[in-house]
This record gives C-alpha cells, sequence and structure tokens, in this order.
C-alpha cells in the first residue's frame, strides 16, 4: 500500500486498540496511544510507539476528553486519528473536532455520523431511500403525551421496544410485553436516554419476536463506490448484546434471494448518507415471512468485523486508512467473493451462572489457543489487571473454515484450549450454545439464549480436579512435613517462573 | 497430606499419600493410585480411570483456578477459624456487594422503612448495572456508601433491621 499516512493516533482501549496498534505495525504507520490511569500498563499502551495520559479511569474524564485527544495528538505529530468502537467513535462532534484541527478522521464524515446518529433521523431518512423499516412511532418534532405513546403501543401491538434516539448496542432500549408495563418503561428509558446519551429523546418499534438479526458490512470511498462486503448474522444476543457472531447467515445460505435483496438494500442505505468509509447496516429478519426491515447503522468498525476479514480475505482496517486518504475502491461488487464460514465469540469477564455479573481483578494466566483458521483478538495477556471501569470483553476468538459445521467445531476446540484463570468468563457457556442442536440446526433467532439458557449453570467440578488440585499444590509445595500450603508471600505458588518438581533449588 | 476445597457449599477432601514412585490420592470415598507429573508451566498431568488429565491450577488468595481439559473451575480452600460474616445475627442483616464497582443511585437513608424487594441502591461495573433489593421487609440501620464511591466486592453496603 503506497500510504502518505506516518503515524495514527488510536483514541480506543482493549482488543480493538491492539488489533490497530498491529495494522499501523504492517503498514509501517506510528501508533500513537492513548490511555487512562487505569490503563497505564495495559496491552495497547505497551504495544504502542508512543502513549498519552489523558485522565481518571473514568470514560467521561479520559477516552471521552475529545479536547484532551486531539492535544495528545498535537503534541505526537500524529496526522490521523481511527476512533475504534464504543466511546467517540459515532459522536459527530468529535470527527468534527477532529477536521477542524486539520487531522483525518478514519471514518465517515460527521454528517453522515448525525443522520445515522439520529435513530429517528435515519428511520425517516431509510423510509425515503426506499429501506423496509420496523412499524413504530417517532415525535417528529412534536411532543407525545403519555396517552399518545399508549396509544401507539396499541396500534402496533405488543411486545413493543422502547428505544432511545441516541441509544445503540443495546442501550437505552426495552421490551415492553403488555400495557400495563408500558407506561413506567416508558418514563425509565426516557431518564436512562437522558442520563446516557444526554437526550429524552425515545421512539416505539414493533418488536420481532423471534428474529434474526443479519447486518451487511459496507465499504465505501470518497468517490461515491460503495460495496457490501456480504453478511454477518448476530442472532446469538444477550440482553441485545451480541454473542456469537458468523458469515454467511444460516438463513441467508437458505434464501439467497433475500442476501441480494438486503445487499441492495444495505448499499442503498450507506448511499442515502453519501456513506464512505467502513460501515454496518443492521436489519431483523422475520424468519417466518422473510420480512426485513432496518434497525440501525453503525458508523464504525464493528466488534466482529474479523469474520468478515476471514470470509473475504480484505482487510477492514487497512482500507478503512486507505479510503480515508482518500483513495478510491478499486474493486466492484461482483468482484468480492467470500470464501467459506467464519465464526466468532466473545469471551467475557462475566459470570453467565451469576446474571452475568461482572468479573474484575486479575488475569493470572491467559493462553490463547493457535493453529490454522483460528484467530484470537484480545486485549489483555497473563498479569494483567481488569479494571470494573471498561467494558467486560478480554478477547475475540475466531475460527475460519470450509464449512458451517467444521467451524464450530474449531471454535469449540480453540475455546477447550483457552485456558483463562483469575477471572471468570463466559467460555463454558459460549461452549454450551455452539453445542445447542438449535445453533447447529442453523435456526436461532435472537430469543435463543434467553429461551434456553436463562437458568445455565456450569458443570460441576469432576474428582479430577480436587485432585489437580491437590496434586499441584503437593507437588509445588517444599518437601517433608511442612504444614499444608496456604497461598502467601512466600509460598512457591507465587512464583511466576516455571518450578519443576526436583529441579533442586 | 490433607487438601480441602469448596465448591457450591460441599466441602471435599483430597488427601494425598506418597506410595513408592506413585501417590494414592483419596476423593469422594475412592483412592486412586497416581503418577502425576508436574510441567514446566506448572501444569499437572496424571491419569486417572484411563482418562488422562492436564491441569493448570492456580492460587489466588483462598481460590484455586483449577483448567483441566477444556473446562475452568473455582475452589475455595475454607477459611479456617475464621466465621463468615456476612448475613443476619439476631434480626441485624449486611447488604454486601456482589462485585467490585461504582454505586450508582442511593435510593434509601438511615431510618427508612423497606418492603421485601425494594431497590435499596444501585452498582455499575462494565457497562452493567445491578439493583441492591432488600431481601425481606425492615428498617435501614445504616447507610455505609455514597453515590460515586467505588466498592470491592464484599464490601458491606447496608446495615438492615429485619422487622420483627
Amino acid at each position: 500500500m503506497s500510504s502518505s499516512l506516518t503515524s495514527l493516533l488510536i483514541a480506543n482501549r482493549g482488543e480493538i486498540a491492539v488489533r490497530l496498534i498491529r495494522a499501523c505495525r504492517e503498514l509501517k504507520i506510528r501508533a500513537v496511544a492513548v490511555y487512562s490511569e487505569a490503563d497505564a500498563r495495559a496491552l495497547h499502551v505497551r504495544e504502542a510507539d508512543e502513549a498519552v495520559l489523558l485522565g481518571p479511569p473514568a470514560p467521561k474524564e479520559s477516552y471521552l476528553r475529545v479536547d484532551k485527544i486531539l492535544e495528545a495528538a498535537r503534541q505526537t505529530g500524529a496526522q490521523a486519528i481511527h476512533p475504534g468502537y464504543g466511546f467517540l467513535s459515532e459522536n459527530a462532534d468529535f470527527a468534527e473536532a477532529v477536521h477542524a484541527a486539520g487531522l483525518v478522521f478514519v471514518g465517515p464524515s460527521p454528517a453522515a455520523i448525525r443522520q445515522m446518529g439520529s435513530k429517528t433521523g435515519a428511520r425517516a431518512l431509510m423510509e425515503k431511500a426506499g429501506v423496509p423499516i420496523v412499524p413504530g412511532l417517532q415525535e417528529n418534532g412534536q411532543h407525545k403525551t403519555e396517552y399518545d405513546w399508549l396509544k401507539a403501543a396499541q396500534d402496533i401491538g405488543y411486545p413493543v421496544l422502547v428505544k432511545a434516539a441516541g441509544g445503540g448496542g443495546g442501550r437505552g432500549m426495552r421490551v415492553v410485553r403488555d400495557s400495563a408495563e408500558f407506561l413506567e418503561a416508558l418514563a425509565s428509558a426516557q431518564r436512562e436516554a437522558a442520563n446516557a446519551f444526554g437526550d429524552a429523546t425515545i421512539f416505539l418499534e414493533k418488536y420481532i419476536a423471534r428474529g434474526r438479526h443479519i447486518e451487511f458490512q459496507v465499504l465505501g470511498d470518497q468517490h461515491g463506490n460503495v460495496v457490501h462486503l456480504f453478511e454477518r448474522e448476530c442472532s446469538l444476543q444477550r440482553r441485545h448484546q451480541k454473542v456469537i457472531e458468523e458469515t454467511p447467515s444460516p438463513l441467508l445460505v437458505q434464501h439467497p434471494f433475500l442476501r441480494e435483496q438486503m445487499g441492495r438494500a444495505a448499499v442503498a442505505a450507506a448511499r442515502a448518507v453519501h456513506y464512505h468509509n467502513a460501515g454496518t447496516i443492521e436489519f431483523i429478519v422475520d424468519p417466518d415471512t422473510l420480512q426485513f426491515y432496518f434497525l440501525e447503522m453503525n458508523t464504525r468498525l464493528q466488534v466482529e468485523h474479523p469474520i468478515t476479514e476471514m470470509l473475504t480475505g480484505l482487510d477492514l482496517v487497512h482500507w478503512q486508512l486507505r479510503v480515508a486518504q482518500g483513495e478510491a475502491l478499486p474493486f466492484t461488487q461482483d468482484q468480492l467473493t467470500a470464501r467459506g464460514h467464519a465464526i466468532e465469540c466473545r469471551v467475557c469477564a462475566e459470570d453467565p451462572a451469576q446474571s452475568f455479573y461482572p468479573s474484575v481483578g486479575r488475569l493470572l494466566r491467559a493462553d490463547e489457543p493457535r493453529g490454522p483458521g483460528l484467530r484470537v483478538d484480545s486485549g489483555f495477556v497473563g498479569g494483567d489487571e481488569i479494571s470494573p471501569h471498561y467494558d467486560s470483553l478480554l478477547a475475540k476468538v475466531i475460527a475460519h473454515a470450509t464449512t458451517r459445521a467444521e467451524a464450530i467445531q474449531k471454535l469449540d476446540a480453540a475455546l477447550a484450549r483457552y485456558t483463562v484463570l483469575g477471572l471468570t468468563t463466559n467460555i463454558a457457556f459460549l461452549r454450551d450454545l455452539l453445542a445447542h442442536p438449535e445453533f447447529v440446526g442453523g435456526n436461532a433467532t435472537t430469543q435463543f439464549i434467553g429461551q434456553h439458557f436463562a437458568q445455565w449453570q456450569p458443570p460441576a467440578p469432576p474428582p479430577a480436579a480436587f485432585i489437580a488440585a491437590a496434586l499441584t499444590e503437593q507437588l509445588a509445595a517444599p518437601p517433608a512435613n511442612t504444614p499444608p500450603a496456604v497461598a502467601g508471600a512466600s509460598s512457591p505458588w507465587d512464583r511466576k517462573d516455571g518450578f519443576r518438581l526436583g529441579a533442586g533449588r | 497430606m490433607e487438601f480441602q476445597y469448596v465448591f457450591n457449599d460441599e466441602t471435599q477432601t483430597v488427601k494425598v499419600e506418597r506410595v513408592g514412585a506413585q501417590w494414592a490420592v483419596t476423593v469422594m470415598g475412592e483412592t486412586h493410585l497416581l503418577t502425576p507429573t508436574l510441567g514446566p508451566t506448572g501444569e499437572v498431568t496424571f491419569t486417572l480411570n484411563g482418562v488422562r488429565w492436564v491441569a493448570q491450577a492456580t492460587p489466588d488468595g483462598e481460590r484455586r483456578w483449577v483448567a483441566l481439559n477444556g473446562q475452568t473451575f473455582v475452589l475455595t480452600v475454607p477459611a479456617k477459624g475464621k466465621k463468615q460474616r456476612r448475613g443476619k445475627t439476631g434480626g441485624h442483616e449486611t447488604l454486601a456487594a456482589q462485585m467490585p464497582g461504582v454505586v450508582r443511585r442511593v435510593l434509601v437513608a438511615d431510618g427508612d422503612a423497606v418492603e421485601k424487594g425494594q431497590t435499596l441502591l444501585a452498582l455499575e461495573a462494565m457497562k452493567m448495572e445491578i439493583k441492591i433489593n432488600a431481601p425481606h421487609a425492615g428498617a435501614v440501620e445504616k447507610v455505609l456508601v455514597s453515590e460515586g464511591q467505588t466498592v470491592e466486592r464484599g464490601q458491606v453496603l447496608i446495615n438492615l433491621l429485619a422487622k420483627a
């Protein structure tokens, strides 16, 4: 790649910051990291060429501080800023400020972010562009009374979704199943929206109860070319947070004509906002009627982008950087091909057996699986501290194979080899999801996890687990009649080097 | 030597005894003769009833993290002589944080009467909010934390006085 870009500031943390830094390495671009006090020793800081402290741990005082990030760019001479996902990635004011500072924003235009960022505005825009939208009600500039909302919910038919206009990624969104809970849900959604997004605007949508979440990756340049890079199915969700993503979609494999239609709609949606850079059009599909509806557009790189990369062989981050510098896409839609099947799962520091409570603390050990067709994007290594201030994503494990069945097998085997100690993770839960017949059959809807895994419990330890713990303590303990080892400062348990039995010390 | 581990409130005792080149290991009423090896990264390998186990066990305070054959378990070493201080004593009850995080909202004050199930406080960590509800009716004896405060797992948040 011929690149005039020689330095990039990465306004993010965790696995995505690490992934972006590695892309910089490949392209011989100097990578500048930013970090909060909680992340002073984080992997992304260690891997970057330079790192600038933003402030205290709370995102509002660090990763969301536009002024400090721009100052960091100025200080380090960074020419461009990549926002990653989350944080400031869909903040139009930030993108504008980056431009105003004379820097390249690796993403779409501020106008496109703004248009798609207003969920209500986007709905109106999509309707105009001929992209199907979910039946619903929004304010459209006039105030709606409780009566109006209640009446609309009745007309749309329960269950309905109350969504924050400024929300996304499952935040500021709730399902209401009948009129008795409606007004309370409305009020709390408005409160949450005002708190989380600084905008109390909400809207109503019909809730497609047994839907399939299928999204299309789009890529546009600044010369008006837009293509889609096929779909990703993300129906496995828990509280609207994606858990497992795959491509191609098992549903669209059965209905290729639907892929055609949805792909065209995705490109039309992107064109409607003159989109450039990488973005994602999310649809919900009713598997009974095969109707699809626009949900929202994510005007940034997605968490699950690696499966598209595995499937198409394209590096999305490289392309983001190229089109951000004005390069034109050298390929057309019909020149793009997909190969095999790719599947990703999100390994999180949370306890699926206890309401998915976050698990915070020191990661004692993290042995990542390796092998052909495997990719692990992680933001942490053994010894790292996992802070309560940010989200619980530790790593993404991605498998690519010729068929879906092989990809699932490969992913499961990879998870089995992924040893994470010190924090409770969802690995066992993920493996059970992958093994469920409904998922294996390619029929899981967005209800799947709630339906089958609400009462999930991890398997009880076999006798071998107790034996392993005891033997390890016994073998690692100092020889002869010392009292049972209790971990303490002087215990050989604390040794990080490879203590060997009988190694003479 | 004897080791004790708790999982799901159940205590298992593992007896380990050297017998020549082997180890006699007794757990759940069965004794196995094993020839374990300790690998360079601390992993222990042994064959039990024809199954080969490769385990990585790591201590973490009183916890023992054990990863073996694709699964991970957390066992706890029972505390000696120290009674768990949580729970009820004569109508007094303490509510502790189930996870480390930040106190988002405090919804009650000292002296408030509360109903069973009433939300008293909301904690947030990793973008997740959890509510601390009253386990039964009673009165708030003391709120020990304030909004915005960072708390540890197990830290007492509220003292409750159960209704007589």
